[in-house]
């Protein structure tokens, strides 16, 4: 079966036992309570939630976190009286998105009003990158309302330039993602819009036909609006960005965003587009070269399930699962959906979702942040799904339908998945109302950690404690000639002829964005035979006989230097 | 609706229209008559308060319960439908309907193995009773949780055993093409879906999934024929 291609060469690695994920959030000092209004909710507006971004804000060689964060109450009479199963503060202006600086013994300090970063409003997503190629990581967060383009200053600070950059909009944006679509040596902005909501119009519970689900009065759906534009922002290079979302070819039809990924599908050496739509056909849009994009993620299998199901689309990870060099697909969908698998098949995908071993087990849950990401360290590409329902307001009559859900883990065994949710430690036994999801070594310690974000309530850190029993490595790199974060970037690493390739993506999974330095599981290979690197300028590279249990710095045309080993 | 069951749900009105009792000449039972010929007419409120009051008439009178947990699904009251249901099969253990329909609620909620058991306890019961509209459909049902399971073999049969007892079946030659598209089977595949689109043109998972089939067949005329079509219906039917 065209699943198990590739898996000749797997590894025989040692396989974790024991404890795998521990729940850090206060000890870390990151337990920041979440706000997304009612947990019996009222407005689509509640439902979405926020997420979250590991990267290095002060640039010293450790991943920071940055949470976003939504409000307490929708300000508007239609949407009261509130039901919270915490009192929320009396100070309102304690609810804000959080910039927290790791101080590199496992915790992190709140920086956000020092930073200048502690918005308060309806926050959504966020990502990062380097937009101005100055050498510092910048930030870009959407918002129920206009968003925000904070850039660093270089001491710790950052300037917020939305406006004065043109890039602020004003709907409801979730999904961001930052890369070079044109290969001009700086990265562009693609932004998500989702539905157009007037909260003054909007159906309340109980109201006709969308304000009842299941026979309970409830929040409308996606289906009860019309979608918005999203917007692909072209980086001029000069701190200015123009609007190009019409002559890219995009929004031939309005969608529903809360997903956006940039990824190489076809591998032509350019950044093609997915969008994950909510109740709607997602797209993929192939780029064409020219600065222009083709929809044709229908034909390609991979705006729907198996059947043409329509899915709710939330979040998207890009990853290759079974070892072939394609990148494959994996989109997080509404309870009774499944999360959809799709597998590059080399000109089109094929949704292999119950034959992977991920459909049945995400047929219950109501899934949102999705991860590929090797947390055992064993050379591939392992499934963490952030799950949790919209509202609190069914499980009293659908018990199956729990506001509070599980996140699950998911183990590659050669192409296959294994669900091993309940041995992989205290912190998968959580059962809370996930959202956003967002992946880095926080610790240093050589494996992946993974930072939710929880709705209503406070996040989860899962510190990964088993996956550094195997060897690792982990590149770092930066651009001349293409954009300085390298996104864009395709590194494979050969070790025991046994090769993984890994895309550098700024922006994915569910209004997350993961740390900007890949990760590669090694098993038990302790040196790498080859790593080459393919520049988003199309320029190639081959490095020989690495150290593993090392992080590395390639820069675009100048070398490779080692950095610290991983302590384990 | 789970992707499991989601097909099912096009028997709800064969199940229901199908007349479980003989008639009698009680009070509940002229009840529960008038109440099906409201329904019938699309008064499903009405109806249900006519099931309700035949209940409270005579609350062991299982096909009341049966019919109310109709009006229940008709309404998007899931949990009130599976209650009724599992009354109604409670008092009448003969009742195949009731076991069939129990087990779509089941289903619904992600309890497949409780739900396996609902349909083979219906598949039981039909089967002194083989030209019933009903008997395909537990096997049909059975076939959707063993494809989602990965057991292949075991849907397949289940599937062949739907179209014994009726042969046109769209959507079950629907499920079969998915079936042996997971296998690989890409021919039987094409010849399934085909089959399927013979009986319900426009059957839109159907078109769907043929143009997948053609993608891999590396038939990209016929994938695009089919993606037009799809696209066509799609639109139709609101989509």
């Amino acid at each position: 079966m065209v699943v198990m291609a590739g898996c000749a060469g797997a590894q025989t690695a040692a396989v974790a036992s024991g404890p795998t994920f521990v729940e850090m959030s206060h000890q870390a000092g990151v337990d920041v309570r979440s706000w997304s209004g009612d947990e019996d909710t009222k407005s689509i507006l509640e439902t979405t939630g926020s997420g979250a971004a590991f990267y290095d804000a002060d640039g010293d060689g450790d991943l920071d976190l940055y949470v976003v964060n939504g409000k307490v109450a929708i300000e508007h009479d239609r949407y009261r009286p509130l039901s919270h199963d915490v009192s929320p503060p009396e100070d309102l202006s304690t609810v804000h998105n959080t910039l927290l600086e790791n101080t590199g013994d496992g915790r992190f300090e709140d920086i956000s009003f020092a930073s200048g970063t502690a918005h308060s409003g309806w926050g959504q997503g966020c990502v990062s990158a380097d937009y101005d190629n100055d050498g510092d990581a910048d930030l870009f967060v959407t918002n129920f309302g206009p968003n925000l383009l904070y850039r660093a200053n270089g001491d710790g600070t950052y300037a917020e330039v939305a406006a004065e950059a043109d890039v602020h909009g004003d709907e409801y944006s979730t999904a961001a993602a930052f890369a070079d679509y044109d290969n001009d040596g700086d990265v562009d902005l693609f932004v998500g819009n989702y539905v157009d909501l007037d909260m003054s119009t909007a159906v309340l519970p109980g109201e006709g036909k969308w304000g009842i689900t299941r026979g309970i009065p409830s929040s409308p759906p996606p289906e009860a609006f019309d979608g918005q534009p999203d917007m692909l922002y072209r980086n001029q290079g000069d701190g200015t960005w123009v609007e190009a979302s019409a002559s890219a070819g995009l929004n031939v039809r309005r969608g529903k965003a809360l997903g956006a990924l940039f990824w190489d599908y076809d591998g032509d050496g350019d950044q093609d587009l997915y969008v994950a739509n909510d109740a709607m056909a997602n797209f993929l849009y192939t780029n064409g070269g020219g600065g222009t994009f083709t929809e044709e993620g229908l034909l390609l299998g991979v705006a729907y399930s198996e059947g043409g199901v329509v899915g709710g689309s939330m979040g998207v990870a890009a990853g290759d699962y079974d070892g072939d060099d394609l990148p494959d697909l994996l989109v997080t969908n509404y309870e009774g959906q499944t999360a959809t698998l799709y597998h590059n098949e080399a000109g089109y995908f094929a949704d292999l979702s119950f034959p992977a071993g991920i459909g049945l087990r995400t047929l219950n849950p109501l899934q949102w942040g999705a991860l590929f990401l090797d947390y055992d360290n064993d050379g591939d590409k392992d499934v963490f799904l952030a799950n949790g329902h919209i509202t609190a307001g069914l499980e009293r009559d659908y018990p199956q339908s729990r506001y509070g859900q599980r996140n699950q883990l998911f183990r590659n065994d050669g192409g296959h998945f294994i669900e091993v949710t309940d041995d992989a430690g205290e912190g998968l036994q959580i059962a809370k109302s996930s959202r956003g999801a967002a992946s880095g070594d926080y610790d240093g310690d050589g494996d992946v950690d993974v930072f939710v974000v929880n709705r209503n309530d406070t996040p989860s850190l899962l510190r990964n404690e088993a996956g550094n029993r195997n060897h690792r490595l982990e590149i770092r790199v930066e651009g001349t000639r293409s954009n300085r974060d390298g996104i864009g970037a395709k590194i494979r690493v050969v070790c025991d002829n046994v090769s993984q390739t890994r895309e550098l993506r700024a922006g994915s999974s569910y209004l997350s964005s993961h740390s900007p330095w890949l990760s590669f599981g090694l098993g038990p290979c302790d040196k790498v035979e080859e790593v080459t690197i393919r520049w988003a300028s199309g320029g190639v590279e081959t490095f020989r006989g690495l150290a593993a249990d090392r992080t590395w710095k390639i820069v675009e045309g100048k070398g490779i230097t080692a950095g610290p080993e991983t302590r384990p | 609706m789970t992707a499991v069951v989601r097909p099912c749900a096009m028997s709800l009105m064969a199940a229901f229209l199908l007349g479980s009792c003989q008639p009698d000449a009680s009070e509940v039972a002229a009840a529960v008559d008038a109440g099906v010929v409201l329904a019938e007419e699309g008064k499903f409120s009405e109806a249900k308060e006519v099931f309700l009051r035949a209940i409270s008439l005579d609350s062991t009178y299982a096909e009341a319960h049966l019919r109310l947990g109709y009006m229940h699904e008709v309404a998007d009251a899931l949990a009130a439908a599976k209650r009724e249901y599992a009354i109604a099969a409670r008092l009448d253990s003969s009742m195949a309907a009731a076991h069939y329909n129990y087990g779509l609620m089941l289903a619904k909620e992600g309890d497949h193995q409780n739900a396996a058991d609902a349909f083979n306890r219906a598949i039981d019961i039909l089967a002194v009773d083989p030209d019933s509209a009903l008997a395909p459909l537990p096997h049909y049902c059975l076939g959707l949780i063993h494809a989602a399971r990965g057991e292949y073999d075991d849907a397949l049969q289940a599937y062949n055993r739907a179209l014994e007892f009726s042969s046109d079946l769209p959507y079950v030659h629907n499920e079969l093409g998915k079936v042996y598209k997971q296998r690989d089977q890409l021919e039987e595949s094409e010849a399934a879906y085909k089959r399927a689109l013979e009986l319900k043109a426009d059957l839109l998972g159907a078109h769907y999934d043929l143009m997948t089939v053609y993608m891999r067949m590396r038939r990209p005329d016929l994938a695009a024929k089919h993606k037009r079509l799809f696209e066509q219906f799609r639109d139709q039917q609101g989509g």
